[in-house]
């Protein structure tokens, strides 16, 4: 198609369509920005989001301070606002916003901005791996075939399969990336464990109910997130659940610092929730019980130097135990602190120390109902529990309409220990366990202490102690 | 463009043709295996509740897409009706279109017919209204081959406490996975019954094996794509050593729109469009039609020239006939203590007591727990206790959830000869090519057994303690989705079969149909390791009459 | 992985022009309705039709677990086609309910509602009516919008599988060694 026009006239035409053009680029983050970003959030792309960010940590901090500023000349930056408001005219956005893959480095750029200490020590980390080390490592890729399910706990926001990602899917490779501007790209960025458009109230920081988690009581900050592959989006810490571990038969006491939640979803044991399955790391022996961030750090993950915050530097034998063979990495390692045992050490035996006898006031008789196998946890009670009973380990096991049961474990004996009171009506048990919700709506809850006796019958104590609820 | 000539043309990448293409290959043959769909892998779905091979009301992944493939449907009373393939109906749904086929997101049960599978006329003799026969090869042609097929692909169980099973030579490669809690609560109560459990069959490793590892067992297996590559199919074991060889080219998005035939009525090539939609030809020696019972009779029929005005192979009017499915039938029964232990794939234990020998009826089949189900499936049980919403069925949802068992099994069917696929006079899919039309019933028998069966289940599942059971039964609907079977029956009599007993098409040599189209009877149990089987007995005959670059 | 993001020449202008109109006329921002294929009225009959098929107690309903959003969502995109079976639809629950009761379905009390819908699932002579059809269709969308995948927009927070006591997402760890390992010795 040709229009009759002079040559000058031709030029001009071009020069106006392109200067209008330019004017054009930055209108849809104008738009945007005239409002502060209320304008889009009212639009149902992003108003989630926008929301989250408004009760969330980050809420004094602009939206332009991550997500660009309106007179960036970043041409990138604009024709990503048009193409947003293209597909919002279109009807055709999707449903949720997702981050990319690509967009990753510069969101932690922005991260790291803020909290340098955590991301150095993330970087110098095992978790600071990028694609090239995971997926192009040869020994690893000689023994196995490289599969989908690998992006689950590595690359986690990849936006493709595996066969996609690497070629070729073989033992014998060689290997290399498809995109290889990938391959410094983190697989374990920020924001798999974080996200950054929190839901829940703002700035909450709630103390941890449990002990053990090193020098000082831990604040589990309201951020803790794990981005599931599956779904491709962020599951709040709180609505991730803890496995019951076991041991052969025996259950293993575990640590119910809920942050854990967050490590069990890729340091997992196989189905049969056996310790030491799998990619399990739950501790076993003299260390049974701890939470991994007992000893992990955070973001690093070191653990070299909590050993001394329990352990004196020099042991009564002798030992540095900071100079002790404790890793993980070899299997022989008899001081691997996850399952190292008295014995290992003390082959000669273990000396004998002087057994702290647990006192419970008088007993009545009185029939125990037998443990229901559907368990969940709490830590209050828990806590709780053993702080009266002075024993070691709980789980709590059967709810009762009436009554939540927890089983205190305490080799050889087993103790059955009730927690009694009313189930009050509307309790919203939305975002907590029930047992936990149970306990924190009741003022006061009586505790029995049911100890198999010698001849096999139950007792129960019938001084009750009174607990004052966790709130 | 006619492109390089090549020996062989596998059309269909499933269970079948991935087997034939890898076996043709590694004898040293060129082979062009065409495939519809595309390489699909689990990101394709990523486990995804309501878009599954199962639960498809948002769409197949792994299947052909709805909006270039319509079939039309004629009932009962003969109204046509045009249905996509995430409908959620029996004509249609868990049909795949992908590499590897329904291999990619099957539960993988690994079944041997019975002796008597191949023998059904003459254990039964002639039924009224079906044109029910013998297979023209008996279990023992095919016993060497499913022990192939098992130890190639990768069989993980343990038969041996089935004394219905067919003699084997050799055990299975792979021990069963651990048992389950349904397992556990089934077999005590199976037993007590003077029923025989044991371990089902499946194409899933239970100990590493071909380099893959073992079932992490989730809670999203059948309809899924495995992410963990645990679950055995063409994709993952024999379609990569055939591309290994480098005789072998896959291409995926190729519809197939007819094979050519010349003057003297043999197979010169195939027609298909490209990825691009754009129309190749290509010339062959051999053809090999492996795309489902449905596809594989359209093909043929669609092929239609001079010499075969009615398509090919279809002289006596055989192609597309005696189309089956399974119809399953079973229970599900309610318990008072927790029966879901979240471990997957769920289906654990089966029975053959009822395949066979079943007193006034003709036929049977295999009773096995269900596999591990989502909300939203147990959300669709037909169950009679509470009506489907409301209060009451919150309360159903939260109290029983947790506290069901299905048991369940495919009913062997007779082959009906109006149950058939032809090609629509009018309905055209996106490339202009005719569809399948889908019409007949089921045999009444098939729903006598399915009623029998049903109470079988019903038993099994009140002596494992079910305090309330119903049955749950199939209707007369034709079965042309999974298990499709019988459109191309394989026989030793032309006027009666369409292939010969080495699925070669009766009146062009160098053409065969492998695949479940040539079963004439589709036995009482899943039919993929069957077709498999015949896959690697029909390519070894092949590449044994193959005489160099010619076909005879 | 290709990136798909490039725009074409003409979309390009096509996406200028367009900027700057919108960009001027804030028309936008006075949203008519916060859903994509549902005004506010529908959208609100919707909820309390969906909080009968799964109403709320102890745990979350229907409506609050956004089954109603994955309605208007499904709606403005794979069942497009459908939008018309819900505007009708909820037109005549409305008009019946006020033929019946003298008021809308939304205003009816949680008795009269299920009296209502009950007679509209099980009574004959609903059977094969245009509003018994579009009731099944509802009790089949919520169901997928309450036990589904929360990816499609309902089940908030998975709030049907905490309900289940189905821990989400399931702790899963894999075989850890060599895969190659126990083959070679077994295959032979």
């Amino acid at each position: 198609m040709r229009i009759a026009c002079s040559r000058s006239g031709r030029v001009y035409l071009a020069l106006g369509i392109g200067v209008l053009v330019i004017l054009c680029i930055p209108g849809a983050s104008l738009y945007y920005e005239a409002s502060g970003g209320r304008a889009c959030a009212r639009c149902h792309e992003i108003w989630q989001l926008y929301a989250d960010w408004h009760t969330s940590a980050h809420r004094n901090i602009k939206c332009t301070e991550c997500h660009g500023h309106v007179f960036t000349l970043d041409a990138g930056f604009h024709l990503n606002n048009m193409r947003r408001v293209f597909t919002h005219l279109q009807g055709d956005a999707r449903e949720r916003v997702r981050i990319r893959e690509r967009d990753i480095p510069k969101i932690m750029a922005n991260c790291q901005r803020c909290h340098q200490q955590e991301y150095a020590d993330w970087q110098a980390g095992p978790h600071g791996v990028s694609y090239r080390d995971i997926f192009l490592d040869k020994t690893f890729n000689q023994k196995n075939i490289l599969m989908d399910d690998c992006l689950r706990c590595h690359g986690m926001h990849f936006e493709g399969s595996i066969r996609e990602l690497v070629q070729p899917i073989t033992t014998t490779g060689p290997w290399s990336l498809r995109d290889r501007s990938l391959a410094d790209h983190p697989v374990i960025p920020c924001l798999t464990c974080h996200q950054i458009h929190k839901e829940g109230v703002p700035l909450q920081r709630s103390r941890l109910g449990v002990r053990a988690s090193g020098p000082e009581q831990e604040i589990m900050l309201p951020s803790l997130a794990l981005f599931d592959r599956r779904e491709m989006e962020s599951v709040a810490v709180s609505r991730l659940s803890l496995l019951e571990m076991k041991d052969g038969n025996r259950l293993v006491k575990t640590s119910s610092d809920p942050r854990q939640a967050l490590c069990y979803q890729c340091h997992a044991p196989r189905a049969t929730q056996q310790v030491g399955s799998g990619d399990d790391r739950t501790p076993t022996g003299v260390h049974e019980g701890l939470s991994c961030l007992a000893c992990h750090l955070k973001h690093g993950q070191l653990t070299r130097a909590s050993c001394a915050t329990c352990h004196p530097r020099l042991s009564n034998c002798g030992l540095d135990v900071e100079k002790m063979d404790t890793t993980f990495r070899s299997p022989k390692s008899p001081h691997d602190i996850h399952f190292v045992k008295c014995e290992d050490c003390h082959a000669k035996g273990v000396p004998k120390k002087a057994h702290r006898e647990v006192h419970f006031p008088t007993s009545a008789n009185a029939p125990v109902k037998p443990l229901h196998s559907d368990r969940l946890r709490s830590s209050e009670e828990l806590s709780r529990a053993k702080m009266l009973s002075g024993v070691n380990a709980a789980s709590v096991t059967n709810i009762q309409e009436e009554e939540t049961e927890v089983t205190i474990l305490r080799r050889p004996e087993c103790y059955n220990l009730t927690l009694r009171g009313k189930r009050p009506n509307g309790v919203s048990t939305d975002h907590m366990p029930r047992p936990l919700a149970h306990v924190q709506n009741k003022s006061t809850i009586d505790v029995f202490v049911d100890k198999k006796t010698a001849d096999g019958n139950t007792a129960r104590s019938s001084a009750l102690a009174q607990i004052r609820s966790a709130r | 463009m006619a492109a390089k000539n090549v020996n062989a043309v596998v059309i269909g990448a499933g269970a079948g043709g991935g087997i034939v293409a890898k076996e043709l290959a590694e004898a040293g043959l060129t082979v062009l295996l065409l495939e519809r769909g595309k390489w699909n892998t689990p990101f394709d779905d990523l486990k995804d509740d309501l878009r599954n091979q199962r639960v498809s009301v948002l769409g197949a992944p792994f299947g052909p897409d709805d909006e270039r493939n319509p079939r039309v449907v004629v009932d009962a009373p003969g109204r046509e009706r045009i249905v996509l393939p995430s409908d959620s109906e029996m004509e249609y749904n868990n049909n795949a279109a992908c590499v590897g086929g329904g291999t990619v997101s099957y539960g993988a049960m690994a079944w041997r017919y019975m002796e008597q599978d191949f023998r059904m006329r003459s254990t039964y003799g002639s039924v009224e209204g079906s044109t029910l026969d013998d297979w023209p090869i008996s279990y023992q042609d095919l016993e060497p081959y499913y022990e192939k097929a098992e130890w190639e692909i990768g069989v993980s169980g343990d038969d041996s406490n089935n004394i219905f099973r067919a003699p084997r030579k050799r055990p299975l490669p792979m021990p069963p996975l651990p048992p389950n809690r349904e397992y556990t609560i089934l077999k005590p109560a199976a037993q007590r019954l003077g029923f025989h459990p044991f371990d089902i069959p499946m194409l899933r490793n239970s100990v590493p094996y071909g380099g893959r590892v073992p079932c992490m067992r989730c809670r999203w297996c059948v309809g899924f794509a495995c992410e963990v590559n645990a679950k055995n199919g063409t994709q993952n074991t024999v379609i990569p050593k055939a591309l290994v060889t480098g005789n072998c080219e896959l291409k995926t998005d190729c519809m197939t729109k007819e094979i050519l035939t010349d003057a003297r009525g043999r197979a010169t090539g195939v027609a298909y469009y490209d990825e691009n939609d754009h129309l190749q030809e290509q010339t062959v020696d051999i053809v090999v039609v492996s795309c489902g019972a449905n596809e594989s009779a359209r093909l043929l029929l669609n092929s239609k020239s001079s010499l075969f005005p009615n398509g090919l192979g279809n002289r006596y009017d055989w192609v597309g006939r005696n189309l089956q499915g399974h119809a399953y039938t079973g229970a599900c029964g309610l318990f008072d203590f927790e029966v879901y232990d979240d471990i997957g794939p769920g289906a654990s234990i089966a029975i053959c007591d009822f395949n066979h020998g079943n007193p006034g009826l003709v036929s049977g089949g295999m009773l096995a727990n269900e596999f591990i189900r989502l909300p939203i499936e147990f959300v669709g049980q037909d169950q009679p206790v509470v009506k489907d919403w409301g209060r009451e069925h919150k309360d159903f949802m939260r109290q029983w959830f947790k506290r069901s068992i299905v048991v369940y099994g495919p009913v062997q069917e007779m082959p009906v000869f109006d149950a058939r696929v032809q090609v629509d006079p009018v309905v055209k899919d996106h490339w202009g090519i005719p569809v399948c039309r889908l019409s007949g019933r089921r045999h009444t028998n098939d729903i006598h057994v399915a009623e029998f069966l049903s109470t079988k289940a019903e038993e099994w599942l009140k002596e494992a303690g079910a305090i309330k059971t119903w049955p749950q039964l199939p209707d007369s609907r034709l079965s042309g989705g999974q298990h499709q079977a019988g459109t191309c029956r394989m026989g030793n009599d032309p006027k009666t079969s369409v292939v010969n007993k080495d699925c070669q098409v009766h009146d062009v040599d160098n053409l065969f149909v492998i695949d479940a189209s040539v079963h004439v009877t589709n036995g009482g149990f899943n039919p993929v390791l069957t077709i498999m089987a015949n896959a690697y007995r029909a390519s070894d005959i092949l590449v044994r009459n193959w005489k160099g670059t010619k076909f005879r | 992985m290709k990136v798909k993001n490039r725009l074409k020449r003409r979309e390009f202008m096509w996406l200028a022009a367009s900027a700057v109109a919108i960009g001027s006329s804030i028309s936008c921002g006075e949203v008519v309705s916060p859903w994509r294929s549902l005004t506010t009225d529908e959208a609100d009959s919707l909820a309390s039709l969906c909080n009968q098929i799964i109403p709320e107690d102890q745990d979350l309903g229907a409506a609050s677990a956004d089954v109603v959003n994955y309605i208007d969502v499904q709606l403005s995109s794979r069942l497009k086609r459908m939008k018309k079976v819900y505007r009708s639809g909820i037109a005549q629950l409305n008009d019946l309910s006020f033929e019946r009761y003298g008021k809308k379905f939304i205003s009816l009390s949680d008795q009269q509602q299920v009296e209502f819908l009950t007679a509209i699932d099980r009574d004959k002579a609903w059977k094969e009516t245009t509003l018994h059809k579009f009731f099944r269709i509802v009790v089949d969308h919520t169901m997928q919008g309450f036990y589904g995948d929360p990816r499609h927009g309902g089940n908030r927070n998975r709030a049907s599988w905490a309900m289940l006591n189905l821990p989400y997402p399931p702790i899963r760890g894999r075989f850890h060694g060599d895969a190659n390992a126990t083959n070679n010795s077994k295959v032979s």
